[in-house]
């Protein structure tokens, strides 16, 4: 079994966090693990998926994370928001 | 017990580059970090690839390096390594009976063993049966132990890395040797690699560290052809503790923005904008 850990995404609903987008390097991890390990079995991120928990934030980070070719297993960190969390994305156990 | 590990230095006659770095300078600013932020530590150990080209002007250099630590340093030699030159530059360094640069020592309790696993004119490992005996001698006497050694006795998924890594025929036979005192090996450590790489073998935990210099790609479909690139490097910080491990990789070169966070709930709101 090969799998993938993805953590600290921290994705801001727009703009910059610490002077990057973490949007942006999200982007660039789907984009490597698709071009570069397409036979994994399974992505699992580790928490603080968004940095201050808005939805905004969890919008973006959905439409990132949906470019996967393969499953992804979501946990939450201590800068998610669980409330928010609960109904996003819908098709998450 | 902090112990600070170092890896492929790579160190070149005076002068000369080594895969368009210089080495010396780098090795100095790790040197420098450790003086600066672990003068704690028990000890340094590096891990082999102590020069390029095994030359004595480059050990040379290696012995005007090491002054002024805060630490006893522990060295181990790599496949680009030479023995006969590196013994000329330290002669008074322990070897075993039959000549490999197998040494050991405790600290805190812990039986720290620095391996030879080095042959003529090959990149791969190698730990004949004289060294598998010392080793088995070194380990049925002892409690704990941490092995350091230059190369990744364990395949690493990494098929054009893995065709240097211990020769099969060796590992097998290591791997049963260790397999027999695993409860007593908390880690092993090694370099060669020039990436850190992390896993469990024979149910005792590994890890690489980064080299001084140049970087490896960790490619792992590429069947023959190693992949570099000049990517950042780092020495590992050991924290062997009674409670387990814990390795840092310290980014000794990196001279941009520090952010500084507090840890309190409210130090990471969002900032609301002025009303």
């Amino acid at each position: 079994m090969k799998f993938i850990h993805l953590t600290d995404t921290h994705v801001v609903g727009d703009g910059t966090l610490y002077g990057q987008d973490p949007a942006a390097r999200l982007r660039a991890a789907v984009a490597s693990i698709n071009a570069g390990h397409g036979d994994a079995d399974f992505v699992v991120l580790t928490g603080d998926i968004t940095h201050w928990g808005d939805a905004a934030a969890y919008a973006r980070f959905s439409r990132e994370i949906k470019a996967l070719n393969m499953p992804v297993h979501l946990l939450v960190g201590n800068h998610d928001d669980c409330c928010l969390w609960c109904g996003f994305p819908r098709d998450t156990p | 017990m902090k112990l600070v590990h170092i890896s492929d230095i790579h160190l070149t006659a005076p002068g000369e580059r080594m895969g368009g770095l210089n080495p010396h300078k780098r090795f100095a600013q790790a040197l420098d970090d450790v003086r600066s932020e672990h003068s704690d530590a028990k000890r340094i150990i590096i891990t082999g690839d102590l020069t390029h080209w095994g030359e004595p002007a480059a050990y040379a250099t290696l012995v005007d390096a090491l002054n002024d630590l805060p630490c006893p340093v522990r060295l181990l030699i790599g496949n680009h390594d030479d023995r006969a030159a590196f013994l000329a530059a330290f002669p008074d360094h322990p070897k075993d009976s039959a000549g490999f640069i197998n040494h050991a020592e405790t600290v805190d309790g812990t039986r720290l063993i620095y391996l030879d696993t080095t042959a003529p004119c090959t990149h791969a490992g190698h730990f004949c049966a004289a060294r598998r005996d010392w080793l088995e001698n070194e380990l049925k006497d002892c409690t704990s132990a941490r092995l350091f050694m230059h190369h990744n006795a364990m395949p690493l998924g990494l098929p054009a890395e893995d065709k240097i890594a211990l020769v099969p025929e060796d590992r097998a036979l290591l791997a049963k040797l260790l397999t027999t005192y695993r409860d007593r090996i908390e880690y092993i450590h090694f370099g060669h690699v020039h990436a850190p790489v992390h896993g469990t073998w024979c149910g005792i935990p590994f890890a690489s560290v980064r080299s001084t210099g140049n970087q490896s790609f960790p490619d792992l479909s590429e069947q023959e052809l190693l992949q570099g690139a000049p990517m950042a490097p780092s020495y590992a910080v050991i924290l062997a503790q009674d409670t387990g491990t814990t390795i840092h990789e310290i980014p000794f070169t990196w001279d941009g923005p520090v952010f500084s966070t507090g840890t309190n709930w409210d130090d990471w709101a969002k900032p609301m904008a002025a009303e």
